[in-house]
């Protein structure tokens, strides 16, 4: 026997916690407590929650088990991938997959996060990761001093920059949109203004990337629910249909935080047109059908990295399309309009998620994207998701 | 755990290149049936899957391809601000390595490899600019 015909999958639920830098909660509260929300404005209950996906699991953030035990949920499909949060893709990926065969039929995307108290796994003695054969997924090399992810991520940017004749401070354009963003999120954490002058002022970590550059490690739950088409038309709330996906990328000419070709790392230095199967597979002509877009907005970069990667601008001219408020609300193409991880938290992406929901529900209140109907998460290491409303 | 700069670890595949720093010497691994030396290490040829790898020791020529400067001080006894460089080789392969010039790098720039002893039993190679090599 082949595999079933997938079913239509939406999203049906989220739900999201108070963010703090330091909460003095525990992941398992901070997770048990966005379930609860998500699950509610689903109108569910964990007796029907038989899927549970993850991408980050201790000391950094709860694992599957001890959530679904927890919790009291009956799963019969669960994932929990490497803990980084690149792997959000995936674990939502995963969840979609799960539902549109049948394996599951209510899947919950969860992750409780405490950063504070885990910062040192970012960089420094404990960047265990840096000891791997061949050195960190984010280029670390700590004998040489290469340690945490912003170092990899500022040394894709200053390839960039130096190939393609800018200042490296024009990216100042990308943590300012995202802070106007987040002063419109009241559950955003930095409501703090910050414009050029600010970011200025601020200083680099890892030249040429100063702090605003840098995600806000946070505390904080979230919790996405997923489950068929069908079935979400008969809940509480609005689906927001998945409508296309692509996978994370890998290989010689990959580097994290930086297009295939840049010329950081083992890549090479030859830039080149990619496929992008997930906007046909959603319907669409191509980027130009894009409302909005949600970018892993772990560094500033990424932002005019995923835009050229997609073919949102040219090759090269990634970092002049950020500029003048056109990736903010109002302009041509609003990014990360929750504050992303630069300013509304690093909950490992799943904040995204919850922004998109929202958005395409029209809930987004003073930052809603005027007739949001189909959004967009994509990632520099390649992998997508198309989100679109309901057109029943 | 202590919390200084740690040593690189020496697993099979690295130690030909590490002793060979101790030596001065730039090993690299390189593809006997493609011909291309590669980096990192490994125990295959990462364009025809070959495990007929052999090392050489690189003219450790190159120019910079981007630079960044820690500022943050992330392991105790690091004297910060310092400079992390990569240099693409002559040869191919791109390393990522400690900065031993006085002035910035710039991209662009030719430098060449020279080595510092950091233990009895470890050596790092790292970059400056060609033409001022202090062994």
């Amino acid at each position: 026997m082949p595999l079933p015909p997938i079913r239509q999958v939406a999203i049906a639920g989220v739900g999201i916690t108070a963010l703090a830098r330091r909460s003095g909660r525990s992941p398992l509260d901070l997770a048990a407590e966005a379930l609860a929300t998500a699950l509610d404005d689903a109108g569910l209950v964990p007796s029907d929650v038989d899927g549970l996906f993850t991408n980050v699991g201790a000391p950094l953030a709860a694992d599957y088990d001890r959530m679904a035990e927890a919790f009291g949920l009956p799963v019969r499909a669960a994932l929990q991938t490497w803990t980084h949060g690149r792997f959000i893709g995936p674990a939502l990926q995963s969840a979609v997959l799960a539902v549109a065969t049948g394996m599951a039929e209510v899947a919950v995307c969860l992750a409780g996060v405490r950063f504070s108290g885990a910062e040192e796994m970012t960089g420094g003695p404990g960047d265990v990761e840096g000891a791997r054969q061949g050195g960190g997924s984010h280029g670390e090399l700590p004998h040489y001093g290469m340690t945490a992810p912003g170092g990899g991520a500022a040394m894709a940017w200053r390839r960039y920059c130096d190939r393609y004749g800018y200042d490296p401070e024009l990216i100042a354009a990308v943590p300012m949109a995202l802070r106007r963003h987040a002063r419109m999120n009241p559950n955003a954490q930095m409501a703090k203004p910050l414009e050029h002058a600010d970011y200025l002022a601020e200083p680099y970590v890892v030249e040429p990337l100063r702090r605003p550059d840098f995600a806000l490690l946070s505390d904080g739950g979230a919790a996405v629910v997923v489950t068929a088409l069908g079935r979400a038309r008969d809940l509480r709330t609005a689906p927001v249909v998945v409508a296309g996906m692509q996978g994370l990328h890998a290989g010689p000419d990959e580097f994290l935080f930086a297009p295939p070709g840049l010329g950081v790392f083992s890549q090479g230095d030859r830039r080149r047109v990619e496929r992008h199967p997930v906007y046909a597979m959603a319907g669409l002509a191509g980027p130009q059908d894009v409302d909005s877009l949600a970018v892993y907005d772990a560094f500033s970069p990424n932002v005019v990295f995923v835009a050229e990667r997609f073919g949102f601008a040219a090759e090269g001219e990634g970092l002049a399309w950020v500029q003048d408020g056109r990736i903010e609300v109002g302009g041509a193409l609003p990014v990360n309009t929750a504050g992303g991880l630069l300013s509304e938290a690093h909950l490992c992406g799943w904040g995204h998620v919850v922004e998109i929901a929202r958005q395409l529900r029209g809930e987004a209140g003073e930052r809603q994207v005027a007739g949001c109907a189909t959004v967009q998460w994509a990632t520099p290491f390649g992998d997508s998701v198309i989100f679109q409303a309901d057109r029943r | 755990m202590p919390n200084t700069r740690p040593l690189p670890v020496r697993y099979p595949e690295d130690v030909e290149h590490l002793d060979g720093a101790l030596r001065g010497e730039l090993r690299l691994p390189r593809c006997r049936r493609c011909g291309q030396a590669f980096w990192p290490a490994g125990p295959v040829c990462p364009r025809d899957l070959s495990r007929d790898v052999d090392w050489y020791t690189d003219a450790g020529t190159g120019v910079v391809t981007s630079w960044v400067r820690f500022h943050r001080r992330y392991f105790a006894g690091d004297p910060v601000p310092y400079v992390v460089v990569q240099v693409k080789l002559d040869s191919g392969p791109r390393l990522t390595t400690s900065w031993a010039g006085d002035a910035d790098p710039a991209c662009g720039q030719r430098v060449a490899a020279r080595f510092r002893r950091v233990t009895e039993d470890a050596a790092l190679v790292e970059y400056g600019p060609d033409g001022q090599e202090r062994g």
